[in-house]
């Protein structure tokens, strides 16, 4: 706790009560850094006595793209109590004033982060038997949860909250079958250790794991398929109570897979990858959810015909460079390759177009990366303030399964806020508080400044 | 199969006048004509009318020869080889054709209409090869010839040695392992099949042996990757006793040397016009090969088993004229009919006849000259490839990425094994960006 | 040595042994008389119904109007086509006999500055591929080393002799210099961009640093030479003396390059260093710098023509292209095969070349005396006129055509028997006995 605090000594947030932290944020009174001291509780401590928050005279932004003027957000003990112009704050509330200058919008929402999660080793040992080379070293393991993975004081926590997320699904780093995904709240040093939601579904890909079986995308489809005849297989058979029958822990784990209860959260970006998962998902009759899909634009009608929803990646390339030229071939060259980027940063316009429900997930993505690429979709993706907001949030939300208590600034939704100086995500804006469970936390703009935003100090 | 994004495969109607047609069945036809409509032959003969709206080619001077077909390719693929193992049945081609190689296109302005792309040769039992239409431009399951019958790699010799034995230390390190593997499979095949019918809730599919039995049951065609004539004479014993039928040997160099036996057991071959020395098992190895198996009656076929030389196929087939005298029919039929034979498509392509699917190429001269030109190609009658309106850059899928210097020299001949692809990567434990694809 | 490598020994042993049971006959040689043949001289025209004469190694008369002596072996070549032996300016051949086989690869030695390695000491006259292809009427051939970025010194020979020194035509023809490569060099070349910025940058600086060093050694040891009296005597270096010849101006550099922006920077290069020969050679990407290439006046070995294109997006036809339109440029073109086994298809890729824009006349010199001139031995061979050496092909149609038989082979005025392991096992096994 203390060594996490240390890290996020910019931020200035505190939890819990501790001698340390006091004294921690007596320094920084002392040195003249602003602070606001706040008496968050944890949501699984839920007494009727805890004061209640409030922002008033804030402009509120809902999902669905419509603002409250001149509103007030009550909140306590981690849910939103009252949203409205009319609210009556309550006499226990503490209140930050809004001033009638900042924006509230629902926290925003990662689908699908590697955050805190170790890196796949470089070098990986030379299995004795590469063709059967046990569960883990061929990277199936849908069984593994993240959060005993996850580094405590991993920076991108921090990053993230401050780049004004307030929930992730986050899932290990691997090959075909890395492991389940589970949703945190973005708090922090405390991430890890603040579960929202456990083992929402294995994440997926067709990576194949280095010096062994399976190797490439053709034999990790191979694999799916087996892996799908073994799980039924498995099931059928404990089903008869048979004594012989054994268990396994990697089966079973995907027998909410094989019966379509929870879905695969599958990465694939490019149009043939796609439309191999697609195939795998006729034969073997699974649900996905599609990840990443930096591609899936090729593919708009049909993930709409099959509503197969995308927790998509902004992970953009760099516009490319058009520099006049008089040679006829490179001018044709550069054509094409413009075009090429124009389709790539309005992939999500070309989803929603086709009506394919699409949230967000940044995949690697370095959260600073985010904001920036927020623009782009604006600037160059045909996307609007109102559907980057909602991508972000509700859809996001839903995608997930945690629409109806996460993913707006609504009555009764958890109580995650970010704050802004002007309307989000122009540019100026800039992110002065999150609130994450309802712990409120301040964002101090970076001395670099720049449209990325604030920025925590890497450890 | 890829139920959900199947594309229905494009036909084409057209009428060719007045070429030389080439039909491989039926001899050489000056001044004839050619009649497809909806992707099938329906006439040739003279004088014949094109029916309303569809384009007529004048074909005066210039050589219509069926579509070229390649038995063995590693085109629009994109992984080749699972080497981890010495067996990967269940492993299909058909699962990552990459439809965007521009190699494709390539070939077609070659003539090339059909390749068959297979797994690599590290593995004695690699994975199911996938017949590729090159409809250049549909989605990868538009490739997919449909109804083709199932193909399997197998592979003897120095590679699945060097892979398996020499490398991970495991079966097998000799052309003695090799058969050991082959036979193991089988008969694990054979056994599951039993455990499976006898009960089968309690015994779950399994991917690899479903696919051996099916070769045991003369459901899939064998591409066996070999060169000794030893190691022929092995799989013909091995097959003969498990009861296989209907195989071809790919490369087989020194099929020559055993060419009375493998017309004896009606086994097949498809081989270089002229690669050898690039590895020890090629080393005693003759141009002269396609001459002496066409002698004893062996259906061979002329390959490339490389994107360069898929390019000219009707070159490479020349060249068994040259080497050995090989009748320039016979040539011909190396890069048509005999591959569809290897194949088993022959009833549908490999020649131009009344019934079959339109797949052939107007050449500027007869294509057996190195100054022949594929001037058009069509694939069900659809126009894949026009020189006239062939532009510079036909890619398909343009990254946004890269920069236009960005170049990538390959070497070209034979020094390598092209179907040893992703074998190198295999030794690299070093893990890539596998996160993002 | 453990015991598998000494057993792989023992086998090629066997290989050797075989490769030199090869040769059956002794050629034919003395006074012979080509008659009544269609005669493609290369350097002065087609000659219809022509007598070529060769007397020992040299051929004496070219023409019509000539009644050979009776001492001359009469050969009518009715219907036939005679050519000059054709001349791949690109090959392993001598130097590998089995690629995948290390112990059979003598053309790349340790290391990245090897200028006093010469080809000329590593070839074999006994490898199996040697007859294989000049039965097909490719009579000379450079060998060329290939590692490092100074790879040693490239032989010009022909493909008859039981020596080295018998077949050799120029023992040091060219200094090998290999360009670094700034692209990708295959599809299993996965170096990010900054890496191959990086390495190629780092390359570019350590090749200038050395060339500068040899260069530097060249005129202290120059300097020494001229006036030595007073003067400590500066010890040799083997690598570097290796390069003396490079700037004495009596070696040229055979440069190995590719990519336009490799091809721009080794034009630099070239301009930086007046008194040196260059020679490019591979030339991939050459049809994109024809005009800076036909303007420094360096001559070019374009190949293999059949070859893919080197960039996604470069028409098809390109590598067909190259070398038609170097020559439209106005550059001295000769053509390579790059290969060891199958040098033979030399003619195929001049076939391309002419199918593909240059004109047959120009694609045959790229075969025969072009390739000459670049090694400045076009006195000697490269076409067929009165004293020069008689290397010549006889055909029953056009040299360049794939189906076309090659009749005889001369080399040096022999005869050769048209016999190679490849013929030999056609006849063995065009009749085997099938029931052994």
């Amino acid at each position: 706790m203390v060594k996490g605090l240390f890290f996020c000594r910019l931020e200035s947030v505190t939890t819990c009560f501790n001698f340390n932290v006091l004294k921690f944020i007596m320094k920084h009174l002392k040195t003249g850094t602003a602070m606001l001291v706040l008496f968050g509780l944890s949501t699984t401590v839920q007494a009727q006595a805890v004061p209640a928050q409030a922002f008033t005279r804030v402009t509120v932004h809902l999902a669905d793209g419509s603002s409250i003027p001149n509103a007030s957000i009550v909140w306590r003990n981690g849910v939103i109590e009252a949203v409205g112009a009319r609210v009556t704050i309550p006499f226990d509330a503490r209140v930050t004033d809004g001033g009638d200058s900042l924006h509230v919008y629902p926290g925003f929402i990662d689908g699908l982060a590697t955050w805190g999660t170790p890196e796949i080793p470089r070098q990986m040992d030379r299995p004795e038997r590469p063709a059967e080379p046990g569960y883990e070293r061929a990277g199936i393991q849908p069984e593994r949860a993240v959060q005993p993975l996850l580094k405590a004081d991993a920076a991108e926590f921090n990053l993230a909250r401050n780049n004004g997320f307030t929930l992730a699904a986050i899932a290990p780093q691997g090959f075909m079958l890395p492991g389940q995904i589970s949703i945190f709240h973005v708090k922090g040093t405390e991430t890890s250790t603040s579960l929202f939601r456990s083992n929402i579904g294995p994440k997926a890909s067709l990576a194949g794991t280095r010096g062994a079986y399976p190797g490439t995308p053709m034999a990790v489809m191979s694999r799916y398929r087996q892996l799908m005849h073994d799980a039924r297989t498995l099931q059928t058979v404990q089903a008869t109570g048979a004594a012989n029958a054994g268990r396994d822990a990697v089966l079973e784990s995907l027998y909410p897979v094989a019966s379509k209860t929870t879905p695969l959260y599958f990465i694939a970006d490019d149009k043939e990858s796609i439309n191999r998962v697609l195939s795998l998902v006729d034969e073997l009759g699974f649900n996905i959810v599609l990840v990443s899909g930096k591609q899936a634009h090729t593919l708009s009608t049909e993930l709409a015909r099959r509503k197969i929803p995308v927790l998509v990646s902004i992970d953009m390339p760099a516009k490319p460079d058009t520099a006049s030229t008089d040679n006829q071939e490179r001018l044709a060259w550069n054509t094409r390759q413009q075009a090429a980027w124009t389709a790539q940063v309005r992939n999500i316009r070309t989803l929603l177009d086709a009506g394919v429900r699409v949230g967000f997930s940044s995949n690697g993505l370095k959260p600073a990366d985010i904001r920036k690429n927020l623009d782009v979709l604006i600037s160059d993706g045909g996307l609007t303030e109102a559907e980057v907001i909602k991508l972000l949030s509700s859809e996001t939300a839903s995608i997930l399964g945690i629409g109806t208590v996460a993913g707006d600034v609504r009555t009764g939704r958890l109580a995650d806020l970010v704050v802004t100086t002007k309307a989000f995500p122009s540019k100026g804006s800039r992110i002065v508080y999150t609130v994450t469970a309802g712990t409120q936390t301040e964002i101090k703009s970076s001395p670099a400044g720049g449209s990325a935003g604030p920025r925590g100090r890497m450890p | 199969m890829m139920v959900g994004t199947a594309v229905a495969q494009p036909k084409g109607s057209v009428l060719v006048k007045n070429a030389t047609v080439i039909t491989i069945a039926n001899g050489t036809l000056d001044n004839t004509d050619v009649l497809v409509q909806n992707g099938l032959i329906t006439r040739i003969g003279q004088n014949l009318n094109a029916p309303r709206g569809v384009e007529t080619i004048d074909g005066t001077g210039k050589y219509l020869l069926p579509g070229i077909i390649d038995a063995h390719s590693h085109l629009a693929l994109t992984s080749i080889n699972e080497a981890s193992s010495p067996v990967t049945a269940e492993v299909r081609m058909r699962d990552v054709v990459d439809p965007n190689d521009i190699g494709l296109y390539r070939a077609l302005a070659g003539g090339v209409t059909i390749s068959h792309a297979m797994h690599g040769s590290a593995n004695v039992i690699g994975g199911q090869g996938a017949t590729l239409k090159h409809h250049y431009g549909e989605e990868a399951s538009g490739l997919l010839m449909r109804d083709a019958p199932r193909t399997i790699k197998f592979a003897l010799g120095e590679n699945p040695t060097r892979v398996h034995g020499q490398g991970n230390g495991v079966h097998p390190r000799t052309r003695m392992g090799v058969e050991q593997v082959i036979r193991e499979h089988f008969d694990a095949a054979k056994d599951y099949k039993h455990r499976r019918a006898a009960t089968p809730t309690r015994v779950a599919k399994n991917e690899r042996l479903e696919v051996m039995a099916d070769i045991l049951d003369g459901k899939i065609l064998v591409h066996c990757h070999s060169y000794r004539s030893d190691e022929i004479l092995m799989l013909m014993r091995v097959f003969n006793e498990y009861g296989i039928k209907n195989y071809t040997f790919q490369h087989a160099n020194e099929a020559f040397k055993v060419a009375p036996e493998l017309a004896k057991n009606g086994a097949h071959t498809s081989i270089f016009a002229d690669w050898w020395a690039y590895k020890f098992e090629v080393y005693y190895s003759t141009s002269y090969n396609a001459a002496i198996l066409n002698h004893y009656g062996v259906v061979n076929s002329i390959n490339s088993d490389s994107d360069e030389l898929i390019r000219h196929l009707n070159h490479e087939a020349a060249k068994t004229v040259k080497y050995g005298g090989v009748s320039e029919l016979d040539a011909l039929k190396m890069i048509t009919i005999n591959p569809a034979i290897q194949l088993g498509i022959d009833k549908r392509v490999g020649s131009i006849e009344v019934g079959k699917e339109a797949d052939f190429a107007l050449w500027s001269k007869h294509p057996l000259s190195i100054y022949a030109i594929a001037e058009r190609t069509w694939v069900d009658g659809v126009t894949r490839f026009n020189l006239a309106t062939d532009a510079t850059d036909m890619r398909l899928n343009v990254s946004p990425v890269g920069t236009f210097e960005a170049s990538i020299m390959s070497e070209s001949g034979r020094h390598t094994d092209a179907c040893m692809n992703d074998v190198l990567d295999f030794f690299t434990l070093e893990t890539m960006d596998h996160n993002h694809e | 040595m453990n015991k598998r490598i000494l057993s792989l020994f023992i086998v090629f042993l066997g290989v050797v042994s075989i490769s030199n049971a090869q040769i059956t006959e002794k050629p034919n040689f003395g006074k012979i008389a080509l008659l009544n043949a269609t005669i493609h001289t290369v350097s002065d025209g087609v000659i219809e119904n022509g007598i070529v004469l060769i007397d020992g190694e040299r051929i004496v008369f070219v023409g019509n109007n000539v009644k050979p002596t009776a001492d001359y072996t009469m050969i009518d070549l009715t219907g036939k086509h005679v050519w000059p032996g054709m001349i791949d300016a690109g090959t392993s051949l001598g130097l590998v006999e089995i690629s995948a086989f290390p112990v059979t690869v003598d053309n790349a030695e340790v290391g990245n500055f090897n200028p006093n390695m010469r080809a000329f000491t590593a070839i074999n006259p006994n490898s199996a591929a040697i007859a294989i292809n000049r039965v097909e009427g490719v009579t000379t051939v450079i060998a060329e080393p290939s590692s490092g970025f100074i790879s040693g010194v490239a032989t010009l020979i022909d493909l008859f002799g039981y020596s080295p020194d018998s077949m050799a035509v120029k023992a040091d023809a060219a200094m090998v210099m290999n360009w670094p490569v700034s692209g990708r060099r295959g599809w299993f070349d996965q170096r990010t961009d900054e890496q191959l910025k990086e390495q190629f940058e780092t390359q570019l600086k350590d090749m200038k640093e050395t060339w500068n060093k040899a260069k530097f050694y060249h005129t202290m040891m120059s300097s020494f030479e001229a006036s030595p009296t007073g003067k400590t005597r500066p010890n040799k270096d083997q690598q570097m003396d290796g390069m003396r010849n490079v700037f004495r101006g009596t070696l040229p550099v055979m440069i190995r390059v590719d990519r336009e922006g490799d091809i721009k920077e080794a034009l630099k290069w070239v301009a930086d260093n007046p008194d040196v020969k260059f020679i490019f050679t591979s030339v991939a990407e050459g049809w994109r710098v024809a005009d800076e290439i036909a303007a420094a006046k360096v001559p070019v070995i374009v190949g293999p023509v059949l070859r893919l294109p080197s960039r996604g997006y470069d028409s098809y036809q390109r590598p067909y292209e190259n070398a038609g339109l170097l020559h439209k440029a106005g550059v001295l073109v000769a053509l390579r095969t790059g290969q060891t086994e199958n040098v033979r298809n030399l003619p195929f890729q001049a076939g391309y070349a002419a199918t593909y824009g240059m004109p047959y006349e120009e694609a045959l010199k790229s075969i025969t005396l072009n390739p000459a001139k670049i090694f400045g031995v076009d006195d000697r061979i490269g076409s067929i006129s009165e004293g020069k050496i008689a290397n010549l092909v006889v055909t029953n149609g056009d040299l360049l055509e794939t189906m076309t038989q090659v009749e005889m082979v001369f080399i040096r005025g022999r005869d050769i028997p048209l016999t190679s392991r490849q013929e030999q096992l056609y006849r063995e096994f065009i009749n085997r006995d099938a029931t052994n």
